[in-house]
């Protein structure tokens, strides 16, 4: 039988309708809350797992039961003065209350109207600190998987009226809830404005993770290069949204995103604003060369070894040469299959268990480091070029996508055409980034000073609205 | 998007037409040469490289090398036949010190300069020295007491040797500049074997002189100090001047040269100063260093004795050479134009009858760390 629309105000119908909603599913939990006499007055529902059951008994069932134990009725008029939970919604809607409940709500069916009560109390993760944005000095807090929660994280940095959560519902079956926050008066309207276009304009809207969401919403959605930010910290949102950002909260993701995301963005962290400004400056400059090198040194060799050798002083010349001799791979074939696998050893890492992570990290070392070299199926000085590379491409991390098809690209115009390919392909590569933007903006404007790749003191540098000008669409 | 796919298609079409893909070579196939030696006599020219073994190497010495020679009726050709040998072509682009041998310095060295210009892959700073040897081809029996290879031993030498110097040095691009101007002579160091310890060790042997693209004559090893001097930059040889007291010991710092030449009435008369800053590195005899009698004794004993020796070796190339190393047709093509066209066909003849006048002017430098010379305490 189809459910109606609207609740028909009879709480043992009503209390009907939902079970046999969720008549297959075992966590659904419902009670009959009657008067001495035998009537049922009042209905309840909730998820068990997903609502609170001593919230549910304490602030729902207990007034309610003694209300009715006089053997009074309880009409939706009279439910705000007896229902003791702070967060209670009169609702109409079997849709809208069929969402609470599946939102951790407890649903209060009673004579005359039905009422969403707000008990969730799903299980969540303690706050860490993220495991790819740690810090020596900083705060150590990280978003989780609540959403409301990482909210919540994000106004006690920005304890203004002005800060803005809109939310947005997404998806038929995931049903999920997303959070675009933004400062009024800072943040861009324009850009608020066409991140909630796009949103809307979605079409797979069943949302697991933030990166369903980036990934529909960026410009050049077949670009390598993000330009989309996540980030895991509150603290680095927090400052984002005071330079005119919008963010986007996912529920059920820890990582949230930031529009409009520059380039330079990815060799920013948020320990640069808690050390020094000169030692944060270099570590800056570190990354940013780091990982330059990551993406070129593989080809910049390439062109070296195999088209100028002239380049070479004559020492190494002979040293290079001599660790060849003997090695059947082309120096290319033998710089791919090693980068080949340092990815996967970097793969295997990640997937691997605490307990044989470092038995394979040992057996890394030793395929590729000794043995291979011993029995000459590579030479020491590919080896150390991809242990370079990899270890460059760490300095970064979101870059690695970007970087391994930047690297890919710079390898294969190289090895066709020498240093000349090399050169193109820098050219080509820098006016591809020239043509990214984000959201409106370019991708590549940063400047120098105050806060691009060198930090200017705290005291010479503040918050500043980031985008209003400069934007590609003219505007 | 189809304008992006165009441009793309573009870029890679120009990039492998200007590139140098054809010049794909892996690092360990290369049969890399560190010098080679070149011979003529009269009809045929013989070119002979030095070779880097890598194979041969071991842990105490990172290669070896071995020799291939051949002959051809020009040098592009006699390295082209070594092919037939190796099987492959030879990688010049390190060959660092090329040895001509006396058939090509008195026949003529463009043949071997037009090589480097137009065929071989050698760096342009490769050098070019002249072997006194009867073959050039001799200098790789010599030894080395620090390289395994007598190329890139000969490397070593001449990088010290010339590493101040502004026209004396060896490097094929300043051969070649030399070569082609007028009015100054081209001047290469010459290297011989010399006895040490049961061994013959390669070493500098005085300096060639070049009138265009035949060798004028040699300067012996003590000429080619004072030539040093007089081609503004330093020696490191070590003077010795009897002041008539005590017998003082010193090097020369840094030192100017200049001169100003004039052509009157048919003669040319050129006065050439030479500024030298003296450096005491020995005294035999009781003087203290800072006594100002022994300074000026000192510094009027090193006047002479540069002087005379510096007028030796001017003498000699008027009167013997008539190669004009200090390149006073070179300052009058430069300054004087109109008469050096003039004069510039019988340049030789102008030159070998010049009146040359030098003066010296010394200052004393540094005197050492101590102020007193040592004695022994008598009883």
């Amino acid at each position: 039988m189809e459910a109606p629309n609207t609740v028909l105000g009879d709480p043992v119908a009503d209390l009907g309708t939902f079970k046999n909603i969720f008549a297959e599913d075992a966590a659904f939990r419902f009670r009959e809350i009657c008067s001495p006499e035998g009537r049922v007055r009042a209905g309840i529902c909730f998820f068990d797992g997903m609502a609170s059951g001593s919230l549910v008994a304490e602030s729902i069932a207990e007034p309610v039961a003694s209300f009715v134990c006089d053997g009074k009725e309880l009409r939706a008029e009279q439910v705000f003065s007896v229902v003791t939970n702070c967060e209670l919604k009169r609702e109409d809607s079997v849709e809208k209350l069929i969402s609470a409940v599946m939102y951790g709500d407890t649903l209060l069916f009673v004579p005359g109207g039905a009422f969403a009560v707000g008990t969730k109390n799903w299980l969540k993760r303690t706050l860490t600190e993220p495991r790819g944005e740690t810090v020596m000095r900083g705060p150590r807090e990280g978003f989780i998987e609540s959403a409301l929660d990482n909210v919540s994280m994000i106004r006690r940095r920005l304890k203004t009226r002005e800060l803005r959560v809109e939310m947005v519902s997404l998806g038929e079956k995931a049903n999920n809830f997303i959070y675009i926050c933004s400062i009024r008066g800072v943040a861009d309207e324009r850009v608020r404005c066409e991140l909630k276009r796009r949103i809307a304009a979605m079409t797979m809207t069943d949302i697991l993770e933030s990166n369903y969401i980036a990934e529909q919403i960026r410009d050049c959605p077949h670009s390598p290069f993000k330009t989309v930010g996540t980030t895991e910290r509150p603290d680095s949102v927090a400052a984002k949204l005071l330079e005119g950002r919008v963010a986007v909260v996912v529920d059920g993701s820890p990582c949230v995103l930031t529009v409009p995301y520059l380039f330079v963005e990815s060799f920013q962290s948020g320990e640069d604003y808690y050390t020094g400004n000169i030692f944060s400056s270099v570590n800056r400059a570190v990354r940013f060369v780091g990982t330059a090198l990551s993406a070129c040194i593989p080809a910049f060799y390439i062109a070296i070894v195999n088209y100028h050798q002239e380049m070479l002083p004559t020492v190494l010349l002979l040293s290079i040469s001599k660790a060849r001799q003997g090695v059947p791979f082309p120096t290319i074939l033998e710089l791919l299959l090693l980068l080949a696998a340092f990815d996967i050893l970097r793969e295997a890492s990640l997937r691997m268990s605490n307990n044989i992570g470092q038995a394979l990290s040992v057996v890394g070392a030793l395929i590729i480091g000794q043995s291979a070299v011993e029995a000459k199926f590579v030479s020491a000085p590919v080896v150390i070029i991809v242990a370079l590379t990899g270890t460059t491409s760490m300095l970064a991390s979101p870059m690695m996508g970007a970087l391994v098809c930047a690297r890919s690209f710079l390898l294969a115009m190289t090895a066709a055409f020498g240093l000349t390919g090399f050169t193109v392909g820098l050219v080509l590569l820098g006016a591809y980034l020239c043509s990214l933007s984000s959201f409106g903006v370019p991708y590549l404007s940063f400047e120098l000073l105050p806060d691009g790749l060198i930090r200017r003191r705290w005291g010479k540098l503040r918050y500043r609205k980031l985008f209003g000008a400069g934007r590609r669409d003219g505007k | 998007m189809k304008k992006r796919y165009l441009a793309l298609a573009f870029t890679l079409l120009w990039a492998f037409l200007l590139s140098g893909c054809d010049g794909f070579a892996e690092i360990e196939e290369l049969i890399v040469v560190s010098g080679a030696a070149i011979d003529f006599d009269g009809e045929e020219y013989t070119v002979t490289a030095e070779i880097i073994d890598l194979q041969r190497g071991s842990q105490e010495t990172a290669y070896k090398t071995f020799y291939l020679e051949s002959r051809g009726g020009s040098i592009s050709q006699a390295v082209s036949h070594m092919g037939r040998v190796t099987g492959k072509e030879l990688y010049w682009g390190h060959a660092s010190v090329f040895v001509i041998g006396p058939g090509v310095a008195q026949s003529s060295i463009l043949p071997v300069l037009e090589w480097f210009l137009h065929d071989s892959l050698a760096a342009f700073s490769s050098m070019i020295v002249l072997s006194d040897t009867e073959r050039a081809a001799d200098v790789y029996s010599f030894v080395s007491p620090t390289e395994n290879s007598v190329s890139f031993a000969l490397e070593k030498i001449m990088t010290n040797y010339s590493s101040r110097e502004e026209r004396g040095s060896a490097a094929i691009f300043e051969i070649i500049d030399k070569c082609s101007a007028d009015g100054v002579a081209t001047i290469i160091p010459v290297i011989s074997g010399q006895k040490n310890g049961g061994e013959t060790v390669i070493a500098i042997n005085g300096m060639a002189v070049f009138a265009r693209d035949t060798i004028s004559g040699i300067y012996a090893p003590e000429e080619a100090e004072l030539l040093r001097l007089l081609l503004e930059s330093h020696s490191g040889n070590v003077f010795s001047a009897d002041t008539g007291e005590e017998v003082v010991h010193f090097h020369c710092g840094e030192t100017k040269s200049g001169f100003e030449a004039e052509f009157e009435n048919g003669t040319l008369t050129v006065d050439v100063t030479l500024e030298a800053e003296l450096k005491l590195v020995d005294v035999d005899g009781d003087a203290g260093v800072l006594d100002e009698e022994f300074l000026l004794r000192f510094a009027d004993s090193a006047d002479q004795v540069l002087t005379q020796r510096a007028m030796n070796v001017l003498e000699k190339d008027v009167a013997v050479f008539r190669s004009d190393i200090l390149g006073v047709g070179q300052y009058f093509e430069r300054c004087r134009p109109e008469l050096w066209e003039q004069i510039k066909d019988d340049w030789e003849t102008v030159y070998g009858s010049a009146l040359i006048s030098l003066s010296v002017d010394t200052k004393v430098g540094q005197s050492g760390e101590a102020s007193k010379t040592l004695t022994l305490a008598r009883e």
